[in-house]
């Protein structure tokens, strides 16, 4: 959304910008304004300024535009002395002016500056030599010579002191030179990005193409400097054939903008069009100039007007953003070409030409594209960043996770097998020993040993059993008390029923979790015979009305004392257990005998300390 | 296989031959002592030692071999090997002080058809001996987890016999912690089968397993689940 809206303000800023030649007026002095002039009719000859024979002076009003290219025309304006204005003011004339005051020259434009090719208007200011101005009338002949295809074009002059025009005289300097040296600047500065940008990416072909437009079109700036090499004006021709390679150029980066393969003639068109243009200028078939005038000019408008129909139909059918973002820069181009070729066949005032001033339009249309292409694949990387910091946070958790696990399992093997070894000793040792005892007991008949042994290793075995049990395993704990207290009762004759079949599964059960069971029931089970001298005893596991664990143990013998005077260690053991399992536990006398409630939560809380 | 256990097979009536091997003094006379008041069985001997019981059971033959497994001169399993090598139809019971070790397992899979617990009274001892020469053998929830858990684990190479559906069954519910009774009710048989059906599991297992293997990782300690 943000984006959306950045880039309309920038649109429309730079369609403002591009437009604004069109519209904008250059503000002009407001007084010494002359209009009115002479000019010699009859045509001068592009020799010099000297044979007015047969000619005649008529009066015309400047702005002089739409006038024939390539000669001379003479402007004459008299200046009354006591106008007392020492400067006169050309703001725009085409393309080079000669001033002379009573005769004398006193300024020539191509002195500062010298219009190459297609460049047109130029600025001057003169100083009028009071050494030259008389009294009464004073004469000002304005010889005007337009050096190439551009017509002759004079603007209104001005005359008045220097404080009142050089305002407008430099505001004329900088968008006529100054602007105009930007152009190649900026063009250089944009050249070198994308040189950059190729060398560290060289498979991106459009970069490359983009460089090679960038330089190609940069050719015919190379005039600039023939001051300091002079040779280059004979050269120019030859840099203007080299220069359209950029027609093609062009066509090619629009292709690759609009996702279509550029056609292989397309890419030798660039190299040898512009070779056999050389080759031809040089063997002297045909004049250089003449060449570029019907071949290479006439070329850069076929490709911009190639790049401006692939371009259009790109962002049109296919809604191409990158193509959008280059039809604005190229319409304007084109737009500049028909107002240059409108100016050059008079038929529209100029007289400056604005193909220059749009080029570097096309360049910050092609500029944006790789800021574009750079903005998009930055946020790809950040994406895909993202993705892998999220990918590579999801494996360390799974990694820690499997960690985790590991040492759950080593520290759960390595318990196992010191119980194992616990389980070993205590079978092969000490329960083996007690064995003994009780069979020594019942020979020397002594029944205290004998029970206290056999009670002893009762318990012994259910400490070994319960240190096998393991979560979800309490029937199985329950089954080892079973078969136990199925031995104990028999002998001393009490009926057990016993049933934990509708008994709920119960998780997080540990060995001492188990342990605690199993010493509850036992305990109520040994104070049923002991205190209750009980002859049955049921117990049953099932499901309580809230649906959690029960298990109850019923005697018929005698009925626990409503208010237990002796609340016995027994007891009060039962009660510490039944916190360790999170349960409950009431006792409860029956109308004969006794019962014991346990009741056990769903998932026994965390393994305490041993029982 | 049927589902129908085969009925016990009393070839010989007359009091039941046993051999007793226990190095532990005080067990060994108390159970020799209580055999001996036992009107249906006949003490042939009370050894102490593996190599005395083993020459004992080459000259004389015995319907039930109740053995300790470990012995100072050797380990128990051998006399039950030497015993089911000798007198295919005698029974061979393990006295052991826990009814859930891993040995008691081994000797099972050796050919020991049922166990007793060292401080076992007389009556415990008797009843013990008259289920198994019924045709029944004793099974302990533990015993049967370990099994089961055996089950579930990569089969062994097996040659032999596999147990039928009805007895995985039984299996499963004692190492659950069912009783024989609940058993019986949901399997609609009668209670006296399950023990005939343990019996022959136990059988199976002692057929589909090779003495040897048995005998030597019991031995080194390496049999522990």
């Amino acid at each position: 959304m943000r984006r959306q809206l950045g880039l309309g303000v920038l649109w429309g800023v730079l369609l403002a910008l591009a437009s604004a030649p069109l519209w904008l007026k250059m503000p002009t002095p407001d007084r010494g304004a002359v209009t009115d002039v002479l000019r010699l009719e009859g045509g001068e000859s592009g020799a010099g300024r000297e044979g007015r024979k047969g000619k005649e002076w008529q009066p015309v009003t400047l702005p002089q535009a739409r006038r024939a290219s390539g000669g001379w025309e003479h402007y004459r304006l008299t200046l009354r002395s006591e106008e007392n204005a020492p400067y006169l003011f050309i703001p725009t004339v085409s393309q080079r002016a000669v001033i002379e005051l009573a005769g004398e020259e006193i300024a020539d434009t191509r002195h500062r500056t010298t219009m190459m090719g297609m460049a047109s208007g130029v600025a001057a200011l003169v100083p009028l030599p009071r050494g030259l101005l008389g009294p009464g009338d004073n004469v000002i002949d304005i010889h005007v010579q337009s050096l190439s295809l551009v017509p002759v074009y004079l603007s209104t002059v001005y005359v008045g002191s220097a404080d009142e025009l050089s305002f407008y005289y430099r505001a004329q300097v900088f968008l006529l030179e100054y602007l105009r040296l930007m152009i190649p600047a900026g063009q250089i500065l944009i050249a070198l990005v994308v040189a950059v940008l190729w060398l560290y990416r060289p498979r991106e072909a459009l970069f490359g193409w983009l460089f090679l437009l960038l330089t190609t079109s940069m050719y015919i700036y190379l005039g600039m400097m023939r001051d300091l090499v002079p040779q280059l004006l004979a050269m120019m021709p030859y840099l203007h054939m080299l220069g359209s390679s950029a027609a093609a150029i062009q066509v090619i980066i629009v292709l690759l903008i609009a996702g279509i393969p550029p056609p292989r003639w397309l890419k030798l068109a660039a190299v040898l069009v512009p070779a056999a243009c050389v080759v031809v200028g040089l063997s002297e078939v045909v004049p250089a100039p003449q060449l570029v005038k019907l071949v290479n000019a006439p070329l850069n408008i076929l490709g911009l007007l190639a790049s401006l129909v692939i371009t259009a139909r790109a962002s049109m059918t296919r809604q191409l953003g990158e193509a959008w973002l280059l039809l604005l820069p190229l319409l304007l181009a084109v737009l500049a070409a028909l107002h240059d070729y409108a100016v050059i066949t008079t038929r529209l005032d100029g007289p400056v030409l604005l193909s220059v001033y749009y080029r570097p339009v096309l360049m910050i249309g092609i500029a944006m594209i790789l800021m574009r292409r750079l903005g998009v694949s930055l946020n790809r990387l950040d994406g895909a960043n993202a993705y892998l910091t999220q990918r590579l946070d999801e494996q360390e958790r799974e990694l820690e996770r499997l960690h985790q696990e590991e040492r759950r399992e080593t520290a759960q093997r390595a318990l196992s097998e010191e119980r194992q070894r616990l389980t070993a000793d205590l079978h092969d040792g000490l329960s083996g020993h007690l064995a003994s005892i009780i069979a020594l007991s019942e020979r020397e008949k002594t029944e205290s040993v004998e029970r206290a042994a056999r009670e002893a290793l009762e318990d012994l075995r259910l400490v070994i059993h319960s240190l096998d049990i393991q979560d979800r395993e309490l029937p199985v704990a329950l089954a080892g008390l079973r078969e136990r207290l199925e031995r104990q009762l028999k002998r001393i004759g009490v009926h057990l029923e016993w049933s934990m079949a509708q008994l709920p599964e119960i998780q997080g059960v540990t060995p001492s979790q188990a342990l605690n069971v199993l010493r509850i029931l036992q305990e109520a089970i040994t104070n049923a015979i002991k205190h209750g001298r009980a002859s049955r005893i049921r117990v049953k596991g099932d499901q309580g009305e809230d649906g959690a664990a029960r298990i109850r143990v019923e005697n018929d013998g005698i009925p626990i004392p409503r208010n237990p005077s002796r609340s016995g260690s027994g007891l009060h053991n039962m009660r510490r257990r039944v916190r360790q399992l999170g349960g409950g536990i009431e006792i409860a006398p029956l109308d004969q005998g006794t019962r014991l409630t346990l009741r056990l939560p769903p998932c026994l809380p965390g393994a305490p300390s041993v029982a | 296989m049927t589902d129908t256990p085969a009925s016990p097979d009393p070839t010989r009536t007359g009091p039941v031959r046993v051999l007793l091997l226990e190095d532990d003094t005080p067990l060994r006379e108390r159970f020799a002592r209580i055999l001996d008041d036992w009107s249906g069985g006949e003490l042939v001997a009370a050894c102490a030692t593996l190599d005395e019981a083993l020459a004992l059971l080459r000259q004389q033959p015995v319907d039930l071999l109740m053995t300790d497994l470990n012995l100072p001169d050797g380990h128990g399993i051998e006399a039950i090997q030497l015993l089911g090598k000798l007198y295919p139809d005698a029974d061979a019971m393990v006295i052991s002080v826990l009814a859930d070790d891993e040995t008691v397992l081994a000797a099972i899979e050796a050919g020991a058809v049922g166990y007793l617990l060292k401080d076992a009274d007389s009556f415990e001892l008797v009843e013990s001996i008259q289920e198994l020469r019924a045709g029944g053998s004793p099974i302990s929830s533990s015993i049967a987890r370990i099994l089961v858990r055996r089950m579930t684990g990569p089969p062994p190479s097996q040659d032999g016999p596999s147990l039928t559906p009805r007895e995985t069954e039984i299996l499963r519910g004692i190492a659950k912690g069912f009783t024989y009774a609940e058993l019986a009710e949901w399997l609609h048989i009668s209670r006296q089968t399950v023990p005939v059906h343990i019996k022959n599991i136990y059988r199976k297992l002692a057929a589909n397993n090779r003495s040897e293997a048995v005998y030597e990782a019991s031995r080194r300690g390496l049999i522990r689940l």
